[in-house]
Formats: C-alpha cells, structure tokens, sequence
C-alpha cells in the first residue's frame, strides 16, 4: 500500500467519523424528549465510551500513516470507527415518538450494535496478536489468529437470528430477525463461540507476553507497557462476562471499557516514547510545523493589530499593516522553523539529534581521511550500516572496491548529484534520519566515493596486468614450441646427415648430403623468418601497417579487404593496432566460418581507430579469454575496445590515443 | 653394440640412426613413441636404448619415465637419455638413483660423433655420462661459490670432468696430463670437499653429483 492510498483511507475514516458524530448530534437535537444523562453509570459508560473510541482513532490514524503496510494501525482505526458508530446507533434508536423510539428498523440496529462488542474483542484479540511486527509470532499463533476471527464472524452472524432477550432498556422490544427455526442451537453454538473468543483473548496476551519475553533490548522497552495493560486481561475479560451475564451492563461495560481503552493507550504510548512504528518523527514534525504555523500567525495578528491600534498619528491603512504582518511573519517563518525543528528534534526525535549532533562535531573535529561508514554507524546506532558509492558499469561499490546491493538504502545527493548510497536497517532508523545524517556528511562521501573508485581502478589494473604476464608466459611457451619442433630440429637432421656423409667418406654421398643440407638450411631459415615474422613483421616497421596488412591480406585463408587511412601513429600504438588486428582476423578465420572479413584503419584528432568486422556467425564472447586478453592489451596502451557479436557477424573496435 | 632409438621426429630419429650405422654402431630398431620403445626392446634386447626424454602425448618425461621402465625389467640395459634444451635437475636425480649404465646428452652434442660413441661405450661398461652443460649448471648454483672457490682452477677443472663421469684415464687424456697427477688432484678436491676417499669411480661420481645437488 503507497503513503498516498493509506492518507486516503485515513481520511476516509476520518469523514465516516465525522459524519457518525454530526448524525447522532443531528438525531439528538432533533428529539424533542431527549433523553440526558441522568445516571452516574450512564455517565461513567459516555466517558468510557468517548476516550476509548478517540484513543483508538488517534493511535489508529498516526501508526496506519507511519505504516501502512502493518494492519495493526488498521485494527486500531476500525475499532476506533466500530465505537463510533455506537452513538448514531443508539441516538437513531432512542429517536421517535414511543419511549423507546419507534422508528423503522430500530430493533435490527439494536440487535445490531448490541453485538458489535463481539466484533471489539475479536479485533483487540488480532491487535495483541499482531503487535507489533503486523506478523503472527509462528504459524500455530496465525492459527489461534485464525480461529478468532471465525469465531468472531460465527458469533457475530449467530447473533442475528437469536431468540434471546434484548439487553436493557430494550428488554420490550422483539428481535425483529430472530428465526426461531434454528433455535436453540445457533444460540447455543453463538454462546460456544462467544466463550472461544474469550479464550482466544487471554492467548493473544500470552503471545505478546511471549513476544515480551523473546525481545531484546529495543522491542522489549517498545513492548513493555503493552504488556503492563494486557497483564490484568484475564480479569478484564471475566468481570465483563460476568457483567453481562448477570445483567450488570455498567460493569461489563466499564470492565471491556478498560482493556478498549488501555490497549491503545499502551501502545500509543510504546509509540511515542519507544519509537514503535517510527511515529517519533511524525509527531516532531507535526509538531514543529503546529508550533511555528502559531507563532507566524499571532506575529501577523500582533503586527495588524499594533498597527490599527498604537500609531498615535491614527490608524494606519489596513492594507498596510496587513502588508507589513505579512512580510514580518514570513520573515520569521525560515529561521523560525530551523531553531523549533531542533528543539523538538531535541526532545522528541532523539536519535535524528544525536546522530546530526555525532556528525556535526566529528566533521568539525577532523575533515580529512574520515571513515564516513563509521561515523554513520556510530552517529545512527547501527552497525549494519553500509556506504556504497556509483561505479562507471552501474553498479554500487563499498570503501574497498567490492560490489555491493543493499536492499532498504537512501541515495545521498551533492550538487544534485547521487554520489553514494546508504544501506541501513530500517529497525533501527527510517529514510528520513539516514538521509539527513548522510547529507551533513555529503562532501566526505563524495571525497570517499573518489577514493572507491581509484581502488577499483587498481584492483581491475592488478588483475589486467596478471592476465598480461600470463599471456607472455603462454607467448613465450608456444615460441619454444615453434623453435624446438620447426628450426631447432631441421638444423639438427641437417648435422646428422652432413655427419653420417662425412664418416661414410662416399663421394656421391657427400655431393647428395651437401645439396640436402642446402636445402634443409634454407627451410630452418624461412622458418625462423616466419617465426620472427610473427613476433613483429619486417613488413611493419618497414611500410607501416598498410603494407603488413596487404601481407596479411595476401596469406589470409579467407577474403580479407584492407582500407588504411591516415599518416603512421609512433611505433608503440602501431604494433598495438596491428597484434589486435592480428588476433581478431585470425578469430574471425578460425570461429566465425566468415566469408569475408573487413579490416579499416583511421586516424581522427589524436585516435587511431580500428575495426575488424566479420560476416560470420557471431557468438563470440567479450569476457571469453581470447576477447579480454586483446582488451587488456587495448587498455594497457590506454585505449578502449568494444565487441558487438551477433548473427550479422562480429565486428571488433579499438580506439587508441595517439600523437 | 646393438642400440634401439626412441625419438617422435622422424627426421631426426633417421638422422641419429644414420650417423650411428655409419659409425658402425648396430641400430636394430627405431621407436616414435614410448610404447613402440617397449615393444622394441622387448624383441630386440639391444645393449643401449637411446631414448628423446620428451615425447607424445604430453611431451615432459614420457621418453625417460619409459627408459626407467624398461630399465626395471632389465638391469643390464643401458640408457642415453637425450634431449634438445637442457634438463639440468631432473636428470641430476636420475643419474644419482642409477647410476650405473646410465647417460645424458644434449642433442647438439650428439651430432658430434666421437663424444656419441664415448658416451654409448661408457654406457655401455656401466658407467655415468653426464652433458657437460648439466655439470656446469650444477657448478654454477650461487650456494657453491664459496666452496668452490676453495679449489684450484685446475682441481675445479678436473671436478667438472668427474662430474660428466669421465674415468681417471680419460680425465688424464683430457687434459693431457699424468694419471698420477690427477689422482693427486681428486685426493685434494675430495678433502677440500670433505667427501670420502672411494675407489670406486662409480660411486665417485654418485658422491660428487650429490653434493653438487646439495
């Protein structure tokens, strides 16, 4: 449920209230004998009844705003509504010209609101089992929940069709819906369900004395006077039996009274005093702005009426004095506002005032190198806290470069600008004081956000630098594979046979072997040429890269069409370009069965730009070893590579600084 | 001699074959890989197996791990090792577990033919032949230097003979001196190295490797 449905409803109930008021205010005017108060029990029950019902729509409305998503607030509110509903009720039965009022359907309302008291104790039974999670303590309390609320609805449906006697003063009048084809038994199970919510009510306090017993610290101070006005429910619950059993409607009255009443005044108190639900900063709030709305009127109204008073000259025009209280209060309303937000931050949302304060005076004391996390779980009591900062790919990264995803969190702005975001428990604190906190430490964060970011920088230069090495180390291998079975080999035959030529002494022999090992010494030179080739061409130093990618374009198994545009780059960027080129057209040849690969070289202001696309396949993979190694080369000349790979080919882009 | 040659390149197996018939050496098989090796010497029963240390399919120690093998069954066999780039401390460890009839040579020194029918014929009487490069290796670690300072650069010169495994004579030879003389100086190099006197050149050369090893 958003913030915004929950202010409707609230204010739905609010208006249904107001219009159950106006309506029994309305009907009692109305009623030309109207019955007053005569007895002091009819006046303890109006007393009851009256603090009750506002209690429970007060507590009811601030904890349904604050948490919406908790029923309990909810439960509060309908209780709340169901007592109020009480009064039209009566005043509508009270109404008309016999002495019990005779208007139409005034028995289905008395029989009605007569046993709305079932529907009271199945809601404070849920309360008690709710509070103050929204949850039931375990499944088996879910089913104690359960099992109330159908005994409720039984008892509640089972009244209607009863054949009892009506409570006092309407013992006279007849059920009008009584059935009594279903008597005595709907009364008799209607009596068994009454009795199962009794019970059912003194086991949701022990499950909040359970609970009691199972927190800790916070909840268990939260709890605690929840728990002192459910501790005497037992009593309550037998003196109201016992009260409307033997007809004493003022004790039962008063008895269920009380524990209507108590309850949420408990936790209306648990509430404001604990923190329950977060209320402390609604209620500083509303009452900061109530505090200043009154003093920037009376400061308009004093300057008005000083104005029309005690200028001696006569009175001064009241456009003028209107004017002049206008600017003076509006004047005042800014600083007004700083200085009682503080002092009620002071007394009523304790923690937002410590942890600002905290703050404040650890920035005051040292600016530089401050450990923002820290300060933050110390200033706000929660050591869950976590500070993240905005990474280049997206995602959020904690002080020591390590990815992070906090799920409850607020986002810390600077020059209007995320620069980090703060993961808490929203047990312990809500937005509003984190985000606070954090914006009095915006600066540190942003300077720590930097300092996050230069880590990472390192950590991703550590790990490109290892896969480097590790590249050089594989380079290096195949080079002595290529010199031990190619050169290395055809030269020693080539000893071998001149050898064996020279011991057999045969002159004809001798002419073959030495014509052979010509041959042979030749080979073992074109191959350390291909070999020294492959390490870095003549062709590259000699033409640049146009004229080793023409030699690459001759050799190629597949149709490969060059275009080289621009003067050369400096040897380094040159041997650069052409390894990458090297690698993604020999990628291209050997996985994307291609039918022709494009290779284009620019030169733009001081980048050299290349592109190897392919028409093959695509499939290839940018964090494959093959793609990330040709980036870590691409990064280390301090450029950048990107791969597109899909089924109209594979196209490789470098972009590397040069000049 | 009969020998047995195990190498995976064709052209260099035909070209060492070759040189040794024209040697007068009797190849009576060649091998292209370890397993044909230990077919081959198990029909042959050659005198010699000369065996490339690297070979399919990993291409470590297949060729000298199979030698070793071989070497199990038939005590009498003798073993050239060769190799084309220097395997300086795994060879060291398997001259020193056996000694006896047991060789290792660079391919490039083979292709010199006396120094291929030396070592066969030092083999071939029981002896160790070590590739002067694993000696000077050896020679060469920096824990050494102290100690060999100590000796003359004679005395590190016929040390380094010892170490190859050549005898008392061929060490005379070498270095165109008396048999006493060099007698003489193994006396002082065991005593500045404070190895025990042996008679026995074999283990001599067992003692000398394992202090070069260290």
């Amino acid at each position: 449920m958003t913030a915004r449905v929950s202010r409707v409803l609230v204010g739905a109930v609010g208006a249904l209230v107001l219009v159950a008021v106006a309506g029994a205010l309305w009907l009692h005017h109305d009623d030309g004998r109207s019955v007053t108060p005569s007895s002091a029990s009819t006046a303890a029950i109006a007393v009851v009844v009256v603090v009750a019902l506002s209690v429970n729509l007060v507590v009811g409305a601030v904890v349904a705003l604050a948490r919406p998503t908790n029923p309990v607030g909810w439960l509060f509110l309908l209780l709340g509504l169901l007592l109020v509903l009480e009064a039209p009720a009566d005043e509508y039965v009270r109404h008309g010209p016999g002495p019990t009022g005779d208007l139409p359907g005034a028995g289905v309302v008395v029989v009605l609101a007569g046993s709305s008291w079932i529907l009271w104790f199945t809601i404070v039974a849920l309360i008690l089992l709710l509070t103050p999670t929204g949850r039931a303590l375990s499944p088996r309390w879910r089913t104690v929940a359960r099992l109330q609320v159908a005994a409720g609805a039984t008892a509640f449906l089972l009244a209607i069709p009863s054949g009892k006697r009506l409570d006092p003063p309407y013992e006279r009048l007849q059920n009008p819906m009584r059935i009594d084809a279903v008597q005595p038994w709907a009364d008799r199970l209607g009596s068994v369900c009454v009795y199962l919510i009794a019970l059912g009510l003194i086991a949701s306090g022990v499950s909040l004395l359970l609970r009691f017993r199972r927190a800790r610290d916070d909840e268990r101070r939260q709890l605690l006077w929840l728990v002192a006005a459910v501790a005497p429910l037992p009593l309550y619950v037998v003196l109201a039996f016992a009260g409307s059993r033997g007809g004493a409607g003022v004790l039962a009255t008063v008895a269920s009274g009380g524990f209507i009443t108590l309850i949420p005044i408990a936790a209306g108190l648990s509430v404001l005093r604990y923190r329950l639900y977060d209320v402390e900063r609604i209620a500083a709030t509303t009452l900061t702005w109530s505090l200043v709305t009154t003093v920037v009127v009376a400061t308009y109204a004093l300057v008005v009426w000083l104005g029309a008073r005690s200028v001696p000259s006569g009175p001064v025009s009241p456009a003028v004095s209107a004017t002049l209280g206008a600017v003076v209060a509006a004047g005042l309303a800014l600083p007004l506002r700083r200085a009682v937000q503080d002092q009620v931050d002071r007394r009523f949302n304790r923690r937002a005032y410590d942890a600002r304060t905290a703050i404040t005076t650890a920035l005051g004391q040292e600016r530089a190198g401050i450990d923002v996390e820290q300060l933050l779980r110390e200033a706000l009591d929660d050591p869950s806290i976590t500070v993240a900062y905005p990474g280049l790919d997206g995602e959020w990264l904690r002080g020591d470069g390590s990815v992070t995803s906090p799920t409850r969190h607020v986002d810390v702005l600077r020059h209007s600008r995320v620069v980090g975001r703060i993961g808490f428990d929203p047990r312990r604190n809500d937005d509003r004081t984190v985000s606070r906190a954090a914006e009095l430490a915006a600066a540190e964060i942003d300077n720590a956000r930097l300092r996050a970011e230069l880590a990472r920088q390192v950590v991703e230069i550590a790990a490109s630098r290892e896969r480097l090495a590790g590249a050089q180390r594989a380079e290096r291998h195949r080079i002595e594979r290529d010199l031990h079975d190619g050169a290395q080999q055809s030269l020693l035959a080539l000893a071998f046979e001149l050898q064996s030529a020279g011991l057999n002494g045969d002159p004809e022999r001798m002419r073959v072997a030495l014509t052979e090992g010509a041959a042979a010494a030749r080979a073992a030179v074109r191959e350390l040429r291909d070999l020294a080739n492959g390490l870095h061409p003549a062709a590259l130093a000699d033409g640049g890269l146009a004229a080793a990618l023409d030699d690459m374009a001759r050799h190629s198994p597949v149709p490969l069409r060059v275009q080289v545009q621009g003067g050369r780059p400096d040897p380094g960027t040159e041997f650069t370009a052409w390894s990458v080129i090297g690698e993604a057209v020999v990628n291209a040849q050997k996985h994307a069965a291609a039918h022709g690969i494009e290779v284009d070289v620019r030169q733009q202001d001081h980048d050299l730009r290349l592109c190897v696309h392919d028409d093959g396949h695509g499939g290839a993979n940018p964090d494959g070893p093959g793609l990330r190694g040709l980036r870590d080369r691409v990064e280390a000349a301090r450029g950048r590579l990107t791969v597109t790979s899909d089924s109209a080919g594979t196209t490789v882009e470098a972009v590397l600084p040069c000049g | 001699m009969r020998v047995v040659i195990a190498d995976d390149s064709g052209l260099l197996r035909d070209g060492l074959a070759n040189l040794l018939t024209e040697a007068g050496v009797d190849v009576v098989a060649r091998a292209g890989d370890a397993e044909e090796l230990i077919a081959m010497v198990a029909e042959h029963e050659p005198d010699i197996a000369v065996v490339d240390i690297r070979m399919p399919p990993t291409y470590t120690h297949e060729g000298a791990r199979a030698a070793l093998e071989l070497r199990q069954r038939r005590p009498g066999l003798g073993i050239l090792l060769l190799s084309q780039s220097l395997e300086s401390r795994y060879v060291t460890d398997l001259a020193r577990q056996h000694p006896r009839g047991f060789g290792y040579l660079l391919k490039d020194r083979v292709t010199e033919v006396q120094v291929l029918l030396d070592a066969l014929g030092s083999i071939a009487a029981g002896g160790t032949v070590l590739d002067p490069e694993v000696v000077s290796h050896l020679l060469g670690r920096n824990e050494l230097v102290e100690q060999l300072d100590r000796l003359s650069e004679r005395e590190r010169g016929v040390l380094e003979l010892m170490a190859q495994g050549l005898s008392n004579r061929a060490i005379a030879e070498r270095l165109v001196i008396d048999v006493k003389t060099v007698e003489t100086h193994i006396a002082r190099i065991l005593t500045k190295l404070d190895l025990h006197q042996t008679p026995d050149e074999h283990r001599r050369v067992l003692a000398v490797l394992a202090w070069l090893r260290g």
